[in-house]
C-alpha cells in the first residue's frame, strides 16, 4: 500500500484553516451571545430572580429560549412562600395578589407531557427546608395522563434520554449536547427573527424587562412567579362548538383519544402526592376551566370526551385516597365565568383566578405551617 | 440519507476511512460495497433493480460485441426496450394510466407504483454505455465489478452527473494515490456545494413555497419575485449537489464531470444548454438530438426544429411524470428551435446596429435569463391551472410586503453575502470569479464559509429538487 504522505506546507495549510475557521466560530458566537446577553435573554436565573426581587415590577420573558424548571426553584428558594401553584401553563396566571395574606408564588411551568408530573416532584425535591412550601394549589390537566399524546409516548429518544440520565458521564455528555442543540436553535430563531431587536440591546437605565419579548411587548414572568400576558395581547376568537368537535375529531395533539389513563403518569403523580404527604404539605387539586364553546365541544366528541370524563374521575379520587381535595371547575359555568374570561379556548386571564382561589383557599385555613391568617 | 444530512456525513467519513485502509485492490470493493450500502437506505428493492440494470446492460454489453455487426442493432433495440420499459413503468406507469383514463369510458385500475430514487439516472446511465458500444466508440467492460461501480458510484447515483462510460470507468480501474491537492479541493467543493443548497436554496425556497404553494392568493409583482427567486433556488440547489458529488468523487480519487458553468450568463439558449446541467443535454444531444437529426436529414431547417422539439418534450418528461414538465421542455424546444433559425439574421442585425459589443453580450443575458426563468413557471407550478394563473397574473400590484414576512433582515443579509462569496468560488462563474486557491485568503474564504455553513445553513431537512427525478 502507498504510504500516505502529506508535507509540511500542507499540514501547515490544514492548521491554518482549522485555526480561522475556529478563529471565526468564535466570533460568531461572541456576538450572539453578546447579543443574548444584552437582551437578557441568557441572564442566569439567579440574577433573573435577584433582580425580580429588587423590582417586583420586572418582567422576565426571553424569545430565543424557554424558561425552565430551573428559574422556578430559584424563585421558590429565595422567596420562601408559604403558598405555591404547580401545575401547566393553564396555572401560571395566578399571582400573589390571589392570595392576601400568604406569601406565594407561582412554580407552574409550561408543562405539557406526563414527564412533567416528574418534573414537578423535581421542583420539590430541589428545595431546601425552608423553602418548602405549607401548601401546593396543584393545577392538573388531562393531557398530562394521556398516553396517545404523542408527545407523552414513550418513543426511543425519551427511553434513550432518561437511560442516559442515569450514568453520570453519559448525563454530562447528553447536557453538553443538549445546549449545543438549544443554543443551535436559539441562534436559528434569532437569524429567523422578523422582529426588531436592535433597539432593545441598550435599553434605558430604568430597565423594564428582562428577555426580548419582556422588553418588547411588557410581559411575561413577575416576581412571585405568575405569568402575564402583554397588553397587546389579543384574545383568541370564540368558534363555533361544531368546529372545535371537528377539531377534537382530528385528534388534535393533546386530546388524541385515549381508551385510559396512562398508568405511569398516574403512579408519579402518586409519587408527588406522597412527597407531599411526607412533608406535610397540603395540596389542593383544581381542575381549570375551559371556555365555553371548547368545553362542550370536549365534553360531546367522543372518544375525547370518555377519556376527559375518565380524567375527571379518576384524578380527584386519587387525590382524595391521600387526603387531599380536589376542585373539579372544568366547566365554566362552575365558576360563571364568560369568554371575556379567557385568552382562548385553554387559558383564563388573571381575573378570574381571584374568584377560583375564594373558593379554595378555606382548605388552608388550618394548616400549621401556613402561619398567615389567610 | 441525502446529502445535506448528518448520517450521511457520517457514512462518507466512515466509507472514506475504511476505503483508504484497505488494501489497494480492495478499494474498489469497499466502494462498490458502501454504495450498495447506501443505496440500500433507500429501500433493498430500489438496490435489486439497480442491481438487475446493471446486470442487463452488462450482458447486451458484451453480447453485442461478440455478435455480428449486423446483427447488434437488434440486440441494441431489446436492451433500450428494457430500459426504457423499466423506466416507464417506475416512473410513468401512474401518469400514464391518469391520462389513458381520461378518454376511456371504463378507467383502468389505477396503478402505485415507488419509484427508484435515482433511476432516470442511472437507466440513462447504461443507455449511454450500449450506444457507445454499438457505436464503437468503447469496448464492453469485461470485468462485472467495475460495472456494477460504474452505475452505482454513491456520490453520483442520486443525481448524477450522468457519466460515459469512457470517462468514468478508466479511473475506477486506476490504482488510488493519496493526493493532498485533491482531497482539499474535494473538501472545498463539498463546502461550497453545502452552502449552495443549505445557506442559499434552502432559504430561497421559504418564499417560492410559500408563493407556489397558493399563488391565486398572490399576483404582480410578488408571483414575478417568487419566479426569479425559483430560478435560482433551482440552480443552488442542482450545482450544490454537483459540486457535493464532485467534491466527494475527488475525496474517492475520481474526477466526476462538471454540470454547470455559470448558465445564467449564458448570451442564447444554446448556450444555456451547453452550460445547464452539462451531461444531461450532452446525452440528449449525442444519443437522441444527434440520430433524429440525421432521420429529418431531407426536411432541411424544419427537420432541424423538429428534431429539437421532440429531444425537448423527452427532456422535460425525463425530468418526471407531469405535464409541467412536458410543457417546459415544448418552451425550451420553441426557444432552442426560433433561436437556431434566427440567430444568424440577429447577429447580422446586432452588428449593424453599431451597439457596443459588451451591451449586446449584457441584453442578450438578460433577455436568455428572462426566458429561462418564465420556462421555470411550468417546472416549478404545483398544477397547469397555478402556472397559467401565474403566466396571466404578472402584473397588478406591487406589494412586496410578503418578502420581508418571509424574511428577517438577517436572513437578506446573510443571502446576499453567501451568494457574493460564492460568486467568487472557483467554476462558479468564470467571468467574475477571483483566484481564491492560494494563500491565507483561500484559507480565510473557506473559513467564512463553513461558519456560514453551522450559523445561516437550514438545518431542516430539505431534499434537492432534482431528487425525484
Amino acid at each position: 500500500m502507498r504510504r500516505l504522505s502529506i508535507s509540511d506546507s500542507e499540514v501547515r495549510n490544514v492548521k491554518i484553516f482549522g485555526l480561522v475557521t475556529v478563529a471565526l466560530f468564535m466570533l460568531c458566537v461572541s456576538v450572539f451571545e453578546f447579543v443574548f446577553l444584552r437582551l437578557g435573554e441568557t441572564l442566569p436565573y439567579e440574577d433573573v430572580v435577584r433582580r425580580q426581587q429588587l423590582n417586583e415590577e420586572l418582567y422576565y420573558s426571553p424569545r430565543y429560549f424557554n424558561v425552565g424548571d430551573i428559574y422556578k426553584i430559584y424563585g421558590v428558594q429565595s422567596s420562601k412562600p408559604e403558598i405555591i401553584a404547580l401545575g401547566t401553563s393553564r396555572i401560571m396566571p395566578m399571582e400573589q395578589k390571589h392570595i392576601a395574606g400568604a406569601k406565594f408564588y407561582n412554580a407552574g411551568v409550561d408543562a405539557s407531557t406526563s414527564r412533567e408530573i416528574a418534573g414537578m416532584l423535581k421542583i420539590l425535591k430541589s428545595l431546601d427546608r425552608e423553602a418548602m412550601p405549607g401548601g401546593i394549589v396543584l393545577g392538573i390537566d388531562s393531557w398530562l395522563f394521556n398516553p396517545n399524546y404523542p408527545a407523552n409516548r414513550q418513543d426511543w429518544k425519551s427511553r434513550m434520554k432518561s437511560s442516559l440520565e442515569r450514568i453520570p458521564v453519559l448525563a454530562g455528555f447528553y447536557a453538553a449536547y443538549q445546549f449545543v442543540a438549544q443554543r443551535t436553535k436559539s441562534y436559528d430563531m434569532f437569524i429567523a427573527d422578523k422582529g426588531s431587536w436592535f433597539e432593545y440591546l441598550f435599553p434605558a437605565p430604568q430597565e423594564t424587562g428582562i428577555g426580548l419579548n419582556a422588553r418588547m411587548a411588557q410581559g411575561g414572568f413577575r416576581s412571585d412567579g405568575s405569568f402575564h400576558y402583554p397588553d397587546s395581547h389579543k384574545a383568541d376568537n370564540v368558534r363555533e362548538i361544531s368546529e372545535w368537535r371537528q377539531w377534537l375529531a382530528r385528534d388534535q395533539y393533546r386530546f388524541t383519544a385515549a381508551a385510559d389513563i396512562d398508568p405511569n403518569a398516574l403512579n408519579n403523580f402518586k409519587g408527588l402526592l406522597e412527597f407531599c404527604r411526607t412533608k406535610n404539605i397540603k395540596v389542593v387539586g383544581v381542575l381549570l376551566p375551559f371556555r365555553g364553546d371548547f368545553y362542550s365541544a370536549l365534553t360531546s366528541v367522543q372518544p375525547q370526551a370518555g377519556f376527559f370524563e375518565k380524567f375527571r374521575k379518576t384524578i380527584p379520587s386519587a387525590m382524595n385516597a391521600f387526603g387531599y381535595p380536589c376542585y373539579d371547575f372544568s366547566s365554566p359555568e362552575a365558576m360563571d365565568l364568560t369568554t371575556e374570561d379567557f385568552w382562548d379556548n385553554l387559558h383564563l386571564k388573571q381575573t378570574p383566578f381571584g374568584k377560583i382561589m375564594k373558593r379554595i383557599l378555606v382548605e388552608f385555613h388550618d394548616e400549621p405551617m401556613i402561619n398567615t391568617v389567610l | 440519507m441525502l446529502f445535506n444530512t448528518f448520517g450521511y456525513f457520517v457514512f462518507a467519513i466512515t466509507a472514506f476511512f475504511v476505503f483508504l485502509a484497505a488494501p489497494g485492490k480492495w478499494k474498489r470493493t469497499v466502494l462498490l460495497t458502501a454504495s450498495y450500502f447506501f443505496y440500500s437506505f433507500f429501500g433493498v428493492k430500489s438496490a435489486l433493480l439497480l442491481f438487475s440494470v446493471s446486470l442487463v446492460s452488462f450482458f447486451f454489453g458484451i453480447t453485442m460485441r461478440s455478435v455480428r455487426s449486423s446483427r447488434r442493432i437488434y440486440y441494441l433495440w431489446g436492451a433500450i426496450f428494457l430500459h426504457v420499459a423499466t423506466l416507464v413503468y417506475f416512473k410513468y406507469a401512474e401518469f400514464i394510466v391518469m391520462n389513458v383514463n381520461y378518454f376511456l369510458k371504463e378507467p383502468l385500475s389505477p396503478i402505485h407504483v415507488i419509484m427508484p430514487i435515482g433511476i432516470s439516472f442511472y437507466i440513462f446511465q447504461s443507455l449511454a454505455y450500449l450506444f457507445d458500444i454499438y457505436l464503437e466508440k468503447i469496448q464492453p467492460e469485461k470485468h462485472l465489478g467495475y460495472f456494477l461501480l460504474y452505475l452505482s458510484f454513491f456520490p453520483k447515483l442520486l443525481q448524477g452527473p450522468i457519466e460515459r462510460a469512457s470517462q468514468l470507468i478508466p479511473q475506477l480501474k486506476r490504482g488510488y494515490v493519496f493526493n493532498y491537492n485533491k482531497i482539499a479541493e474535494g473538501v472545498q467543493l463539498i463546502i461550497v456545494g453545502l452552502v449552495k443548497k443549505m445557506v442559499v436554496a434552502d432559504r430561497l425556497a421559504f418564499f417560492v413555497n410559500e408563493i407556489f404553494s397558493d399563488v391565486v392568493n398572490f399576483s404582480g409583482l410578488v408571483l414575478v419575485l417568487a419566479s426569479y427567486i425559483f430560478t435560482f433556488q433551482i440552480y443552488f440547489d442542482f450545482s450544490g449537489y454537483t459540486d457535493i458529488a464532485r467534491g466527494l468523487g475527488k475525496i474517492f480519487g475520481i474526477e466526476l464531470s462538471e454540470n454547470f458553468q455559470a448558465p445564467y450568463l449564458a448570451t442564447n439558449i444554446q448556450e444555456f444548454w451547453r452550460k445547464w446541467h452539462i451531461t444531461f443535454s450532452a446525452w440528449l444531444r449525442d444519443y437522441l438530438f444527434t440520430p433524429l437529426l440525421s432521420q429529418f436529414r431531407n426536411f432541411g431547417a424544419w427537420g432541424v426544429v423538429g428534431a429539437v422539439l421532440i429531444t425537448f418534450a423527452i427532456c422535460g418528461l425525463w425530468h418526471g411524470p407531469a405535464w409541467g414538465f412536458v410543457i417546459f421542455g415544448l418552451i425550451h424546444g420553441a426557444y432552442m428551435g426560433t433561436s437556431i433559425l434566427t440567430l444568424k439574421k440577429r447577429n447580422e442585425l446586432w452588428e449593424r446596429s453599431r451597439v457596443p459589443a459588451g451591451w449586446v453580450r449584457k441584453w442578450r443575458i438578460f433577455v436568455t435569463f428572462n426566458m429561462i426563468a418564465l420556462s421555470f413557471v411550468f417546472f416549478r407550478a404545483d398544477s397547469m391551472k397555478d402556472a397559467v394563473y401565474i403566466l396571466t397574473h404578472l402584473t397588478g400590484p406591487v406589494d412586496l410586503s410578503i418578502l420581508f414576512q418571509a424574511y428577517s433582515a438577517i436572513e437578506i443579509l446573510s443571502l446576499i453575502a453567501a451568494v457574493a462569496l460564492l460568486a467568487k468560488s472557483p467554476g462558479f462563474a468564470p467571468a467574475i470569479s477571483i483566484n481564491t486557491n492560494r494563500g491565507l485568503s483561500q484559507q480565510f474564504y473557506y473559513g467564512v464559509m463553513v461558519n456560514l455553513l453551522i450559523f445561516l445553513g437550514v438545518k431542516k431537512y430539505a431534499p434537492f429538487i432534482y431528487f425525484r427525478f
